[in-house]
Parts: structure tokens; C-alpha cells; sequence
């Protein structure tokens, strides 16, 4: 058996990556898990992990090389797959085309970026990806937008149709925020999901995402399949002052910058196009003002505890060891919670492989038993 | 996000801060066009159409045709500034500049700290300039080196679309006298700019390209040129960064540092004239405070101590070439 | 034209504290306390008075390096302005400016110019933002006979015709251009008619008789408060001391500067005339001479009191933020 490992695709922009290093020697076997390659953007650095037990039989892309999405890394095979086999299907993998120059009418991001009209007269941007499947809904955090799920949309939507909301006032949303508090929220979310025709999701939050799928779930208990929250701020939890005022006055690279480096394990995975991204969005008129709303209306108290119709195995928890943001909460009994050792305060970017494991076993135990919150 | 002109972006930024500000008035020659004749209001919009359609949507008291009269458009400019409006004047070509120098120079840059810091002079004079399409020696320059030179004035030189509306919108909100050069070559780039307003803060330069083993630092149509240059050296394994400045009063020295820490060779590209050129300033501050970084001597590649030449095949042989920067890296990181 | 008593007096008043001020200054100067030049207005106080009593505080003035009297005129405090002129920290401008840079933008004051010729654009400005905000506001340029040779009045003059501006274009003609006579630089026959062909009504007027500019100016001031558009007066004067304080005058003869204290003195000439009138007292006037000494002996010693700027004020407002 001969397997392909390639160039992934994370995100919507990204058509290029940069292989920084092999962490598995050619001709070395390698399982199912194991850290396998690691990749750079112009955004972000990741690593790849191996998805079939075998031989790494040839690293076909050198260190410091660039290939584009989709483009043939190395090669996996079983033990007894002969040289010559090796060397045809390198030879016949397709080479993806490369976007040189795009049409003036073609859009940035695929179609797969919409917009959903609210009532109140703005708007939810949203990234959807995956046609079959339980629906599962992301809500990312503070200052954040759908990029936030870069290495995760993909792998769920392999298994689910997913829904990425830009927030009120971030990302591709429009800027007026009404009501800056997590109800306000809660409610143009639901407006949204309702919009979309959503009827049974499974929610997962991240930071001040966390609390409004907490939201959700008080408003619309009947619409929840599942609960998942990351790096929550939620239950109690405390938000650190210093880096929402930080971050809500940030105008300077540099100052993005060093917010930006507080929520991860790793500040050098912060890459100069993250940077000029967040930077941009912050620039934008309106932006200062929504983010305000926001951090008064909701981060300067403790984060509440909802009283929640949800049954607690249908929460999962999911905390980095080293989250500087948000303190932890009271889990609530029953609850799961998973701390994982090597992040910060996004777990969803620093260790994808196992958040997408545990919300795909999650949603699964959920749609099994069929239950409604 | 919808892909515009530089030209559109401009006049985005224009529209959205005259919407936004009252106070916010155009004056300059033809900003509107046609006024007092027999043919159509606005027939201009601008000699490159940046200003077209303002007057239709803001009237007349609020964009201004003016005579051919550089030093009373500037100085009037200049003195409502300083009694309560934001006006942006054209300074149609900054070769213009010597009929007006006086009202930049010792008028709108220096009242705040001659008047004890008791002045607020938010002018804004927008203004093209640079060679490449055979336009002679009074209508090619780049001289934006003398704007640098004087205390009390900022000096933007925005290189695609993004940074054009962003950095004009900032430029119009900021309480100081702002030089904004647009360079000619440059109106019609396009890029994706956000429909809405934003701004890009002054003296922050922008890193366009990453690469170990040079810095190469370029303004406005050259970072194009210095970005073709940095293709052709990855295919020879060169790998080098690319920065634009962006402002060069405030100039962001420390981007620019921190780079030539990381790569130890310095190429500085300007479009202009060499002697006493920001290209010089800015290799004079990387002599002085990243000295022990550089393996090699800092380099500049400007245009020649001559003036602009009409002849085409002249005026190409004047402009600073991809060509020439590739060389001069090869030089400079040792493989030639 | 009858003005009452009030206004004489205010008039008398501040013509006086001007020519104390000046001469205080000179003294000063002379006596080695004052850095860098001054130019001094003694003989031309009816201009900047007669002119200026027309003005709110509201409204503009421009002016040019002999700037003093149209500073006092318009409301400027002396004590800050000899502050100012003795380089100190409580100065107009904290010392940053000089004699030649004065300003005070809250009395609409917007500057003495050290460049000749670089008011009347400004002030052109000054009256673009009057019309736009529709403040009812006028601004005044004030140009000596030098300056107005300048290309820049010339353009300013022509961009107030065609936008129409409520700007007032006083040209105060004291015979000298630095050590130039006004009947060797300017070619027209004078220049209100040279004025005259731009565009706008334009008038000469002896500016050694306060009421003579003081009703030329009412008219122009009238005109341009109500849409009018801009005017120019060309007011006659002499000035007692030379183009600069230390200069020998040799361009003008000895005879020419006695006449000059005894003949054009406009201080006198009003004081004659209210006096012959009965519309003021010997009394009244001399009250206020005294009155006029006693505050600028008050400003002179509070000038050499003043506090020096600290060093760091060499790097303060260049700019609002950088």
C-alpha cells in the first residue's frame, strides 16, 4: 500500500506552504499520530501528523523548499512495496495548478464564504465547509474571526456540514454592535443559525465563543445536539485585564504582535501575515468601539453560570495547560474536561490533531444517543 | 473583498472622509474641472481622475478649482488649516514645489513650534510624482527627500492600493501638515481593499517579503520592482526581505534594524537622485546603530545626479531597474 | 464723521500703548536685553488701530515682521508679548517664536511673518474657512510696500476675487522697503490702482489719520461681512525709526527723519485734532499717556523677571503626535 502525504490546505487563502523540517527519517517507520512534518505559512507553522502506519519511503520535498496545496510531500508505504512502485507513483501524482494570476471577478475565498442578513439590518459572515453530517457550528473568541478553526474546519467537515460565524462586529460581519453582552450575542447567532434553517447543532466555542454557545444553549436548549468549549471563558472563569485592553487599544504592528504571542505556548508561532491580518481588522473603522462594547459588556465581570437545561455529559471542556487569557472555571459536575499539556490559550491551533479527535468522538457519542438538550 | 484601482482607492478614502468630516474640503487645479466653461462640471476629476465625482456629491464650497497659483492655493490651504477646516490641496506635480516651497517650508511646517505649540495645522497636499513615462525633466521627480529634511511635516508614500486609502484617510485625521506622494506609475495597480473605512498608522514600515540572506529596502513604485527582483533571486536560492517604508517622516527605523540584524546585507533602493536622498538617511542610520550587524557594506541604487531624460531609451537607463537590484545583491551576498 | 467720545478714546488709548510699547522695546533693545532683530512700528499706529477697532477678537489678522502694533491692536497682552520678544518661557509663543513670529490664534492673531509676502495667502485661508463655516467672520492682511511686490499677494489677491473671500487687503506704504524707496520698487503710479486691476474696489488713504483709515476700513469690512467679497487700502504713513532697530537710515535723509517725529507723527495729529474739537481733554489724554507708560514699564520688568524655556522645550511641538 502506497500513501500520498501533501501540502494540506488551512484555510481559505493559503496556496502555498513552506516544509521547515522532516520529523520522521527517510526509510524510518512511523505511526499513526506521530509528529511526521513541519510546515510554514506566511500565517502560521504547524506540524503535520502521520495518518497511516508504515515507512516514510521518501521525502520528496526538501527542507526549505515551498509546494503548493494538495502538492506530493514523501511518500508512506508497507515494508514490502517495491522501489520501482515508489518511483511510478511519484511520478504519476498529479501536480496541482497553480493560481498565477487570478480573474479581476474571481473572489478571494471560495464560495464557500456567505453572508447571512440579520433583521436587525446587519449581517453574519459565515465559512461553511462539508455536505454531510450533523451540522456543527464554531464560534470563535474575542478579537478573533473564523480563521480561528484554520486546521480544524477541514478534518470535521470531512465527517459534518460546518458553519464558522464571524461574530458581530469581527471578521466579515458588519461592525454596529447593538448589545455587547453575551445574550446580545447569543441572540444575533441564533438569529443567524435560524436564518440558515439549523435546526439541531453541535455547538463549539472558543473563549468569549464559549460563553455564547453557553448562551445559545439558555435561549435555544432545543436546537443543541452537543457542547463544546475551548479555552472557555465560562463558569466563572476571569479574563486577563491587562491583555483585553491591551489587545481592544492595539493599533501598531508591534502591539498586535506581542497580544497576539500572550495567547499561545509557542510565541514564534505567530507568523507576520497573522499579524498584518489581525492588524488590518483592527484598523477598521468601528472595530475599537464594537470590541469595547464587548470587553465592557462582558470581560470585565467573572464569566456567568448559566443554569443549564443541557445534561452534563453533553459538555466537553477543553483547556489548554498554559492559558495565560482566561482563568478556569468551575467545571460542572459531569462535565468533561481535557486539559492538554503543549497550549496556551488556543488549543484549536496548537494542538489540532487532538481537539479535532475528542470534538469528532464528542459529536459522535451525541448523535449516537440521539439526544436533545 | 472587491479588487480596485490605487486611483479608486484614493478617491474611497476621499468620499468616505468628506462624508464623515465637513470640515474636509479639496482644493487644487481642476479637482473638479470645468468651472466658469461652457462644457460639462467635473470634467476632470482630477488630472488622473482621483478627485472625480466629488463635486457632484459635495458642491463647490467644498471642492475647489482653483487658478494656476501654487503658492496662494498651498498658503491658503495652509492658513485654513490652522483657523478650523482639514483641507486636502493638489500640488498637481511635486516638481511644482518651487512656486510653493515657501508655504510648505517655513508657513504650514513650522507654525505649531514657533507659535509655542499653540497652532493646529491638519493640512494634508497630495501630490504626484515620479519618471517612467516620458514626461521631461520638470514633471519626473521624486523629491521627496526635501519634504523628509524639514521639521514639522510628515511625508507618506503609500506603494499599492491598501496602503493608499488607509494611509490618505490617516492622513486627513492626523493634526499635522502631511505630504502625500502618489507615484504616477502606480494609479493603476490593483489590489483587494476593504469597502469600508480603515486607517494604516504613519511610521510603521511594512515587511512585504521574508528572506535570510538580504534586506532590501524600496519605496513606493520601486518596492514593485525590488519584488520582481526578489522572484528572479529565489530562483538563483537567494532568499531576500523586502520592506517598505511606507513613511519616511516618521521613518520606522527599527523594522528596518531588526531586519539587518537578521541578514547582515543592505540594499536601499530610491527612484530619486542620489545626493543627500532618503536612500542616504536611511543607509546613514543603519551605519550608525546596526553597524556590527552588516557583513558588508550597505548599498544604494538610486537614478543618477542628472536630471530626468525625455528620450525614452534615456529615461529607462535613468529609472533604478530589477536587473540592477539582482545584481547588486549577488554583490553583495557574495556570488557574483 | 462723528465717533463718540468712547471710541476716541479707545482709539487714543491703544495708539498710545503701542508707540510705549515701541519705544520701550527700543531701549531695551539698544541696551543689549533683547536677542536677534526687531522692527518697530512707531509712526504707523493709526493703520493697525484704525483698522482693528473694526474687528471682533473673533476675526483674523495676518502680519508681517513689523508686527507689534497690529499684535497690541488686536488685543494681544503686552506683558506675554515682551516676554515673547525677550525669548522668555511665558511668552506668547514660550519663547519659541520672537518678535517676528508672534501670534495668538485665540485673538485671531495669526502670526507676524518673517517671510515678506507670507501673511496674504494665509489670511486668504483665513477667510475660506469664514465662508465655508459661514462664521460671519472677516480676515485682514496686513503688507508693507516691500511685500506687496511679493508674488504671493499677488496671488492671494487674485484667489480672493475669483472664490470671493472676505479678506481685506491693508497695505501699510511707510515709504521704505527695507532702504528702498516705495517710488523706485513699485512701477504702477500707486498701488491701489495696481490693486484695483485685480478685481476688487480699492482705496488710498493718509494713514497718519486715524479717521481716515478708520472709515475706508468700515466700508471694506462691511463688504466683506456681507458676501462682498474682498477689498484693498492702500494706507500713507511713515515710520520714526529704521526698517530694523540699529539701523543708520542712511537712505534717508536727516531732514526726512526730523519731519517724520514733527510733521506725520499720527499720535499727535489725533491728539491735535480732538483736541481743537473739545471732544477730549489735555487731562484725559495725558491720564492716559501715563497710563500707557505705567503698563509697559510693568510688561518690561516682567519681560527681564521671566523664567528662561527649559531645554527641553527645544523638542516640544513640532508636531501634534508623531
Amino acid at each position: 500500500m502506497i500513501w500520498a502525504v501533501t501540502m494540506p490546505t488551512w484555510g481559505l487563502s493559503m496556496e502555498e506552504g513552506t516544509l521547515v523540517a522532516w520529523r520522521v527519517a527517510e526509510g524510518c517507520r512511523t505511526s499513526i499520530g506521530d509528529e511526521l512534518v513541519e510546515i510554514e505559512t506566511a500565517k502560521i507553522a504547524n506540524r503535520l501528523e502521520t495518518q497511516h502506519d508504515g515507512v516514510l519511503r521518501r521525502q520528496v520535498v526538501k527542507p526549505g523548499q515551498t509546494a503548493l496545496c494538495g502538492e506530493l510531500l514523501g511518500v508512506i508505504a508497507t515494508d514490502e512495496t517495491a522501489e520501482a512502485a515508489i518511483d511510478d507513483f511519484i511520478a504519476r501524482y498529479p501536480k496541482p495548478q497553480q493560481a498565477t494570476t487570478r480573474a479581476d471577478d474571481a473572489p478571494s475565498s471560495s464560495d464557500s464564504t456567505l453572508v447571512v442578513e440579520l433583521s436587525s439590518g446587519g449581517w453574519l459572515r459565515y465559512v461553511t465547509l462539508g455536505r454531510h453530517g450533523s451540522a456543527v457550528v464554531l464560534l470563535h473568541g474575542f478579537g478573533g474571526d473564523s480563521d480561528t478553526w484554520v486546521f480544524n474546519q477541514g478534518p470535521i467537515a470531512e465527517h459534518h456540514r460546518t458553519f464558522a460565524f464571524d461574530l458581530p462586529g469581527h471578521g466579515g460581519s458588519s461592525r454596529q454592535l447593538q448589545d455587547g453582552s453575551i445574550n446580545g450575542l447569543a441572540n444575533s447567532i441564533g438569529h443567524g443559525m435560524e436564518r440558515l434553517g439549523l435546526e439541531r447543532v453541535h455547538l463549539v466555542g472558543h473563549s468569549v465563543g464559549a460563553a455564547i454557545a453557553l448562551g445559545l444553549c439558555v435561549q435555544h436548549p432545543e436546537r443543541i445536539a452537543s457542547v463544546s468549549l475551548i479555552a472557555p471563558f465560562a463558569f466563572g472563569s476571569q479574563a486577563n485585564q491587562r491583555y483585553v485592553s491591551d489587545f481592544t487599544s492595539a493599533h501598531r504592528s508591534r502591539d498586535v504582535q506581542r497580544c497576539l504571542a500572550m495567547l499561545f505556548v509557542d510565541p514564534k508561532s505567530v507568523r507576520r501575515q497573522m499579524v498584518e491580518a489581525v492588524a488590518r481588522y483592527k484598523r477598521l473603522d468601528g472595530v475599537h468601539e464594537a470590541l469595547g462594547k464587548i470587553a465592557a459588556g462582558v470581560l470585565r465581570e467573572r464569566a456567568p453560570t448559566p443554569e443549564l437545561k443541557t445534561p452534563a455529559d453533553r459538555l466537553l471542556l477543553i483547556r489548554g495547560m498554559h492559558d495565560n487569557i482566561v482563568s478556569d472555571g468551575q467545571t460542572p459536575v459531569g462535565a468533561r474536561l481535557e486539559t492538554l499539556l503543549h497550549s496556551g490559550h488556543m488549543p484549536q491551533m496548537e494542538e489540532p490533531g487532538q481537539v479535532n479527535a475528542l470534538l469528532l468522538d464528542h459529536f459522535a457519542d451525541a448523535d449516537r444517543a440521539g439526544v436533545r438538550v | 473583498m472587491a479588487r480596485i484601482s490605487f486611483r479608486q482607492a484614493l478617491n474611497d478614502a476621499l468620499r468616505s472622509e468628506m462624508k464623515r468630516d465637513s470640515r474636509v474640503v479639496v482644493i487644487g487645479e481642476d479637482v473638479a474641472g470645468g468651472a466658469g466653461g461652457s462644457g460639462v462640471d467635473d470634467a476632470y476629476g482630477g488630472i488622473m481622475g482621483v478627485t472625480r465625482g466629488l463635486v457632484g456629491e459635495f458642491g463647490r464650497g467644498r471642492v475647489i478649482d482653483t487658478p494656476i497659483t501654487e503658492s496662494a492655493i498651498v498658503g491658503m490651504a495652509a492658513g485654513a488649516a490652522m483657523t478650523g477646516l482639514r483641507p486636502v490641496a493638489e500640488l498637481m506635480f511635486v516638481d511644482f514645489v518651487g512656486v510653493c516651497l515657501d508655504q510648505i517650508l517655513n508657513q504650514a511646517a513650522k507654525f505649531r513650534y514657533m507659535f509655542g505649540g499653540k497652532a493646529r495645522t491638519p493640512l494634508v497636499i497630495r501630490t504626484m510624482f515620479g519618471a517612467g513615462f516620458n514626461a521631461g525633466a520638470q514633471h519626473s521627480q521624486c523629491l521627496y527627500s526635501f519634504f523628509t529634511h524639514i521639521p514639522g511635516l510628515k511625508v507618506v508614500i503609500p506603494s499599492n492600493p491598501y496602503d493608499a486609502k488607509g494611509l490618505l484617510i490617516q492622513a486627513i485625521r492626523d493634526d499635522d501638515p502631511v505630504i502625500f506622494l502618489e507615484h504616477t506609475k502606480l494609479y493603476d495597480v490593483e489590489a483587494e481593499v476593504p469597502p469600508e473605512a480603515y486607517t494604516v498608522p504613519f511610521g510603521e514600515a511594512q515587511v512585504l517579503r521574508e528572506g535570510g540572506d538580504a534586506t532590501i529596502i524600496a519605496l513606493a513604485r520601486m518596492t514593485h520592482v525590488a519584488l520582481e527582483a526578489a522572484v528572479a533571486l529565489e530562483a538563483k536560492g537567494i532568499q531576500v526581505t523586502v520592506i517598505d517604508p511606507r513613511t519616511t517622516s516618521p521613518l520606522d527605523e527599527e523594522t528596518i534594524l531588526e531586519s539587518v540584524a537578521a541578514t547582515g546585507h543592505l540594499l536601499v533602493v530610491d527612484e530619486s537622485n542620489p545626493r543627500c536622498s532618503v536612500a542616504s538617511e536611511i543607509a546613514a542610520v543603519v551605519a550608525e546603530r546596526g553597524f556590527r550587524d552588516l557583513k558588508a557594506p550597505i548599498r544604494r541604487i538610486t537614478a543618477p545626479h542628472t536630471p530626468v531624460p525625455f528620450s525614452p531609451v534615456l529615461e529607462s537607463a535613468y529609472i533604478p531597474t530589477s536587473a540592477a537590484i539582482e545584481g547588486a545583491i549577488l554583490e553583495l551576498v557574495g556570488e557574483s | 464723521m462723528t465717533l463718540g467720545r468712547d471710541v476716541l478714546l479707545l482709539a487714543y488709548q491703544t495708539m498710545r500703548r503701542i508707540r510705549e510699547f515701541e519705544e520701550r522695546v527700543n531701549a531695551e533693545f539698544v541696551a543689549g536685553h533683547i536677542p536677534g532683530f526687531v522692527h518697530l512700528y512707531s509712526g504707523e499706529e493709526a493703520i493697525a488701530v484704525g483698522v482693528c477697532m473694526h474687528l471682533d477678537a473673533a476675526d483674523y489678522i495676518g502680519s508681517t515682521h513689523r508686527g507689534h502694533g497690529h499684535s497690541l491692536a488686536k488685543g494681544c497682552e503686552p506683558k506675554r508679548m515682551m516676554l515673547e520678544i525677550f525669548g522668555k518661557a511665558e511668552g506668547l509663543c514660550g519663547g519659541k517664536g520672537g518678535s517676528m513670529h508672534i501670534a495668538d490664534l485665540q485673538r485671531g492673531m495669526l502670526g507676524a511673518n518673517a517671510i515678506v509676502g507670507g501673511s496674504p495667502p494665509l489670511v486668504v485661508g483665513a477667510a475660506l474657512t469664514a465662508k465655508t463655516l459661514k462664521s460671519d467672520r472677516v480676515a485682514v492682511a496686513f503688507t508693507g510696500d516691500g511685500g506687496s511686490n511679493q508674488g504671493t499677494m499677488f496671488e492671494a489677491m487674485n484667489m480672493a476675487v475669483v472664490l470671493q473671500l472676505p479678506a481685506i487687503f491693508v497695505v501699510e506704504n511707510n515709504g521704505y522697503a527695507e532702504g528702498t524707496a516705495v517710488e523706485y520698487a513699485v512701477g504702477a503710479e500707486n498701488m491701489a490702482l495696481r490693486a484695483a486691476g485685480f478685481g476688487m474696489p480699492a482705496e488710498k488713504v493718509d494713514g497718519t489719520n486715524f479717521f481716515a483709515v478708520y472709515d475706508a476700513m468700515g466700508g471694506a469690512v462691511a463688504r466683506a461681512r456681507a458676501g462682498g467679497g474682498p477689498s484693498f487700502i492702500e494706507a500713507g504713513c511713515t515710520r520714526i525709526h529704521g526698517h530694523y532697530c540699529g539701523d543708520p537710515q542712511n537712505y534717508r535723509s536727516k531732514q526726512e527723519l526730523v519731519q517724520a517725529r514733527d510733521l506725520h507723527d499720527p499720535i499727535e495729529l489725533f491728539r491735535r485734532k480732538v483736541l481743537d474739537s473739545g471732544d477730549l481733554t489735555a487731562g484725559e489724554l495725558d491720564s492716559i499717556d501715563r497710563s500707557a507708560v505705567a503698563e509697559m514699564e510693568t510688561a518690561v520688568a516682567a519681560a527681564h523677571a521671566g523664567a528662561l524655556p527649559s531645554l527641553e522645550a527645544l523638542y516640544t511641538d513640532v508636531y501634534a503626535t508623531y
